[in-house]
């Protein structure tokens, strides 16, 4: 009495259960719905979609042109990478399009989307596999594009996109042409600049409040995976013409964004909106160590209406001047937003006591500094309650110290 | 009074050794040395000489030796032998002569992990050399990983980490994978069962992943002592595996004292509480000054004992700390103060879980005292192998319940003698478990055409997986195709992924206090029944039978609740048959249907019956894998009928006790059922099977240990005092029908059982 494995299988497994869709035939072809070529190397074939686009292209209210502009000593800043000078036509903007979101051996990049600066053209390319043994292939086309170029523009491809492409080399036991590339992940910038004022600073989300594109009937990028599985299933591609447009406006999209980003900190003042972003540029000068344009960003930002946006700042300059042993500024700034009573920021409060008690020696003035703030924290409650202890055991220092000296 | 003054006082006292039905003395053994092998590098024999190591162990030198050879090991040696040699030195060895050289080693715990790492990494410092160990499991901070995975020669893991976490992710893990030369499985008797069926599985991917990157690992194993480490070990890694068991270790001389606690109510075979007898002796022997380890069976149990103990203490000078409770939960930082307090000897006496069985160091106490027989023998042993010191003489006093495992095992001291008869099973083909883990398979490489993954129906089972779309078939492989990451949604400790979770709703605070296989839920979690966990009672207020939840409430009652359970047994495929003259037996494959019908209320201990309810639930269905024994379909001749049910009746109980003994599971693990004339035998049939959906091993084992089994399930029975039955043995009276002697007429069926030889 034999019971087979199928039947078996089926009483474990609820996937068994599942009905297939019917195969092949009825749907269109992809050479039907996308112009594109089969390309073909020692490793097999792939399919192609090739677009030039001209300079005058306008996204995200500019045209794509001002990417050319771009100073190259500024890109390799912002990526900070010491070594020569680059230009934007060095760079691979690259963006794939997944079997899943979860990572690991088994998911794969069905779509690569790479654009680049030719001439006085915007290539975009993009490299599709029409079933997985396609993509010994892909990546072999793919490996001559990347050896041509010294660097990456991605938007999330460090922690993604980059990341996997580099698995499904090794997985395909290929090497990589362009190894440790200059890798500008634009997720990165953008989150420092609209993190305190967007919900998300998602590509799309970017796309929407700063570029002002709207893309109307956009494929969410969580069905990307089904779609490609119902194609393998039915050969259909009608519903793939929309992965590849999602996947063409991300890589357009990036180029806008990278322009954005790049105008905004090269003139902070005038091309961020005075708070927010301007703040966020701040700390983008902060962490790669430019004082002179952080304290430029910071100081604007005093001038903002927004209180929280004066209040950072401030807090920001103070460290900065102090960082920098410009006591003359710190205390100048630090007397301004007392007598403004602009402030209510008692760490602010200490570091001038600090310095009047340490570097001045001024004992009174730095007493009554730690006075006001003691008088300041009884108001502000528990937010400010931690800093009582600190502030009270500070004043009997001080008041011993001037009994000192008056003896 | 020392120790062996104590020893003579408690052998001069009637009292006390009225309860002890053996006593055991063990010699002490000389240690066996031999030289260094030739192979061991300078360096690390200069390091182990500067540790005062001048010389190896037998089974060292063994070990090193057939793993120079090129041979996959296991070694099998009780607690304290210097295991952690067997395999360190080979390792640091390969890693010294080509410094690209890899090894993974695996861990049951992430505890057992720290502390091997530890003695690794103190060889290291002392032959300053340069070879990097890391641990990565899932306490390994996001930060670390990369230059594990980069630059870790020792990557010191556990399987559930293997599994999920570097497996999945290989292309990440080139160096490790093209340049593994050992794999080092520590505790492998710890993989027996589900466990050990999976990790069977994911060996067979790590290897599939090896062979991708060129590499070829040897495998070290270390096991305790069981009754076939090297089946075990070769099932597991599906290796040609060499056995060595010539431990070359000294000990000391050792009492293994056997302590029944008395009877306080002979009918129903109910004891003296074993906590109190274990209270009474740990007291003696720590107010001496003897440092002593007790080991309970459950968390409870250790606040219960430590409680009572440091009450007794209190007034003394030391205060109550010289008597410390030990479990999973403390917070590390205790849980070191303690172990250092164990060492230096601030700390007389702890009072444990087996989270202080093995590895943790803690040094060599001098009396050890288990309060309930720890399930199985190799756990005896290596919680006596706490007490135990090379120069000087050592106790361990092994104190039995009530239940008829720990009775049996009271009066049976041969078992610790002899060979052990405890068998570690797996079986990596369980269909549910090889199924899952040709998901992971496919997800990390795509499958070849022809290729095989253990079994020669991969091929089919790749086209069914295509069928449900989760492979595709392309060229000449079958591409992982879904958007899942199919080890998140495995678990190494379970056969299946549904199961039952249990929340408790006291609190308004609800919480998860536990889980249960769907096919035991309808019978342990229906509505009203009393589930018990770590010695605490709850009603279950709700079954969500369809979202797979019970909610439970604590209560206090003096029953517990017992389902009715009507199996049908289906059998649904014979692997292996033997006919005698009048017996038969058979192990294969079959489909159970259980339905529960009802509950009874069955008041505590004396195991009335005191109320019922109905069940309403529906059918649940498993397949499994059976052992089935069946009796002459013209048994009853002169013998009524109700002496054939209640002789099957006492079997199936007796048998469930005495069978766990064997395949070294809790009686859980199994389940006997009887036909009385069934439906695939036409003959009177008794079935043994594996309570886990596809089968973990047990049942092939049983058809080999046919007679065995019976043996014991005879001498179990005459070893007990009762008079016609009891809980301990064939069950309670008054299960069984009529004015019968249930356990003659069990005996009688065993003596047929018993008559062919041949079986």
């Amino acid at each position: 009495m034999d019971y087979d494995l199928r039947s078996k299988l089926n009483m474990y497994k609820r996937e068994g259960k599942e009905k297939r869709t019917e195969r092949a035939g009825s749907g269109l072809d992809i050479h039907q719905v996308l112009e594109g070529v089969v390309c073909s190397n020692d490793q097999g074939s792939c399919f192609l979609i090739e677009k030039r686009y001209p300079l005058s292209y306008i996204r995200g209210g500019c045209s794509i042109r001002s990417a050319l502009e771009v100073d190259g000593a500024f890109l390799r800043k912002l990526c900070r990478e010491s070594g020569p000078d680059l230009t934007i036509s060095d760079f691979l903007f690259l963006d794939t399009e997944t079997t899943g979101l979860s990572g690991g051996a088994g998911t794969v990049a069905f779509l690569v989307g790479t654009g680049c600066f030719c001439g006085d053209e915007f290539v975009l390319r993009q490299y599709f596999m029409r079933d997985y043994d396609e993509e010994p292939a892909l990546l072999s086309e793919l490996n001559g594009l990347l050896g041509g170029c010294k660097g990456l523009v991605t938007f999330n491809g460090k922690a993604f996109d980059w990341n996997l492409l580099q698995s499904r080399f090794t997985f395909n036991r290929m090497r990589l042409s362009l190894r440790n590339p200059v890798h500008l992940d634009l997720l990165f910038p953008s989150r420092r600049i609209w993190k305190l004022s967007l919900e998300s600073c998602r590509l799309g989300s970017l796309e929407e409040n700063i570029l002002g594109e709207y893309r109307g009937d956009d494929i969410p990028g969580a069905l990307i995976p089904q779609v490609y599985f119902k194609y393998l299933e039915d050969r259909n591609a009608a519903p793939v013409v929309k992965v590849l447009e999602h996947n063409e406006k991300d890589i357009l999209s990036m180029v806008s964004l990278l322009v954005k980003i790049v105008s905004m900190l090269q003139n902070p003042v005038s091309e961020t909106d005075g708070k927010y972003e301007l703040l966020g540029v701040g700390r983008i000068f902060e962490n790669s160590g430019e004082n002179g344009m952080m304290i430029e960003c910071y100081e604007n930002c005093l001038q903002s209406g927004d209180y929280a946006v004066r209040q950072t700042a401030s807090q920001r300059l103070v460290s900065a001047y102090k960082k920098r042993r410009d006591y003359g500024k710190m205390v100048e700034h630090c007397e301004q937003m007392l007598s403004a009573s602009d402030t209510n920021a008692v760490p602010l409060m200490i570091e001038l006591a600090k310095y009047y008690e340490h570097r001045a020696k001024d004992i009174k003035r730095a007493v009554k500094v730690v006075e006001y703030a003691l008088q300041k924290s009884m108001h502000l409650g528990l937010g400010n309650s931690i800093y009582r202890e600190e502030l009270k055991k500070r004043l009997d220092r001080l008041k011993r110290k001037a009994a000192a000296q008056r003896r | 009074m020392n120790l062996e003054q104590i020893l003579d006082y408690y052998k001069a006292s009637d009292r006390i050794m009225a309860n002890i039905t053996s006593w055991v003395e063990i010699p002490p053994r000389e240690a066996r040395y031999e030289d260094f092998p030739r192979c061991v590098d300078p360096r690390i024999k200069e390091a182990l000489k500067r540790r005062g190591i001048h010389r190896l162990y037998s089974h060292q030198a063994s070990a090193i030796k057939a793993v120079d050879e090129g041979k996959d090991v296991v070694v099998v040696t009780p607690t304290a032998s210097g295991k952690t040699l067997c395999y360190n030195i080979p390792v640091l060895n390969a890693i010294l002569k080509d410094q690209e050289s890899r090894a993974i080693f695996l861990f049951p715990t992430k505890a057992l992990s720290q502390d091997q790492t530890a003695e690794l990494h103190e060889i290291i410092t002392d032959a300053g050399i340069d070879i990097k160990t890391y641990t990565y499991d899932g306490d390994t901070p996001q930060s670390a990983r990369r230059a594990i995975r980069q630059a870790g020669h020792i990557v010191v893991t556990n399987p559930d980490m293997l599994h999920s976490g570097i497996l999945p992710h290989h292309t990440k893990w080139t160096k490790l994978f093209e340049n593994l030369k050992y794999i080092v499985i520590d505790e492998i008797h710890h993989y027996r069962g589900v466990f050990g069926s999976h990790l069977a599985n994911v060996l067979r991917r790590l290897k599939r992943i090896c062979d991708f990157y060129g590499s070829h690992p040897q495998f070290i194993c270390c096991s305790a002592t069981i009754a076939n480490p090297a089946e075990l070990a070769s099932r597991i890694t599906a290796r040609e595996v060499e056995l060595i068991d010539n431990d070359g270790s000294p000990s000391g001389r050792k009492h293994l004292i056997f302590y029944n606690p008395p009877l306080v109510n002979k009918e129903l075979g109910i004891r003296r509480s074993s906590m109190l007898e274990a209270k009474a002796l740990a007291e003696s022997l720590i107010k001496n000054g003897v440092q002593t380890i007790v080991f309970t069976r459950s968390r409870l149990n250790v606040e219960v004992l430590v409680t009572y103990l440091k009450d007794v203490f209190r007034g003394s000078t030391d205060g109550g700390d010289m008597v410390r409770g030990y479990r999973g939960g403390y917070l590390p930082g205790l849980r070191r103060e303690i172990e250092r307090g164990l060492r230096n000897g601030t700390v007389t006496g702890v009072v444990s879980t087996n989270a202080l069985e093995l590895g943790v160091d803690i040094g060599n106490l001098e009396a050890c005292i288990i309060c309930g027989y720890p399930g199985t023998i190799a756990s005896t042993w290596q919680q006596a192998g706490r007490a135990g010191r090379r120069n000087g003489v050592s106790a361990t006093f092994l104190i039995a319940n009530s239940s008829p495992l720990d009775q049996y095992i009271i009066n049976n001291p041969s078992y610790f003698l002899g060979n052990s008869p405890e068998n570690g099973l797996i079986n990596p083909d369980n269909l549910v478990i090889l199924y899952s883990h040709m998901k992971c398979a496919a997800f990390e490489l795509p499958f070849e055409d022809g290729e095989k993954f253990g079994v020669e129906t991969t091929q089919e089972m790749l086209a069914y997986m295509e069928e449900a779309r989760i492979v595709r078939h392309v060229g000449n492989r079958w591409h992982w195709s879904s958007e899942a990451f199919p080890s998140d949604a495995i678990s190494l400790r379970s056969a299946s992924n549904e199961n039952f979770i249990i929340i408790d709703i006291s609190l308004p605070q609800h919480r998860v206090i536990g889980e249960m296989d769907s096919f035991s839920a309808p019978m342990l979690l229906h509505e009203e029944a009393i589930y018990m966990q770590e010695g605490q009672q709850y009603q279950v207020e709700k079954l969500d039978f369809d979202d797979k939840k019970a909610y439970v409430r604590k209560v206090d009652v003096d029953y517990y609740t017992d389902a009715n359970l009507a199996v049908e047994l289906k059998v649904m495929d014979v692997f292996r048959e033997k006919c005698g003259e009048k017996i038969q037996k058979a192990s294969g494959e079959v489909m159970v249907s259980a339905l529960v019908t009802m509950f009874k209320k069955i008041k505590l201990y004396t195991h009335e019956n005191i109320g019922s309810g109905p069940v309403h639930l529906p059918e649940t269905e498993m397949h499994t894998t059976s052992y089935w024994v069946s009796f002459p379909a013209d048994f009853p001749g002169n013998v009524p009928q109700t002496e054939l049910q209640n002789g099957l009746l006492g079997l199936s109980n007796i048998v469930s006790n005495a069978a766990p003994i064997y395949l070294m599971c809790s009686p859980r693990d199994i389940r006997v059922v009887y036909q009385v004339k069934s439906p695939f035998t036409q003959r009177p049939t008794l079935y043994i099977y594996d309570n886990f959906p596809g089968g973990v091993g047990f049942s092939d084992k049983l058809f080999e240990l046919h007679r065995e089994l019976f043996k014991t399930s005879r001498e179990m029975i005459l070893h007990c005092t009762c008079e016609e039955g009891c809980p301990s043995c064939v069950g309670p009276l008054n299960e069984f029908s009529e004015k019968a002697n249930p356990k003659e007429a069990t005996l009688r069926l065993i003596d047929m059982v018993l008559a062919e030889n041949d079986l």
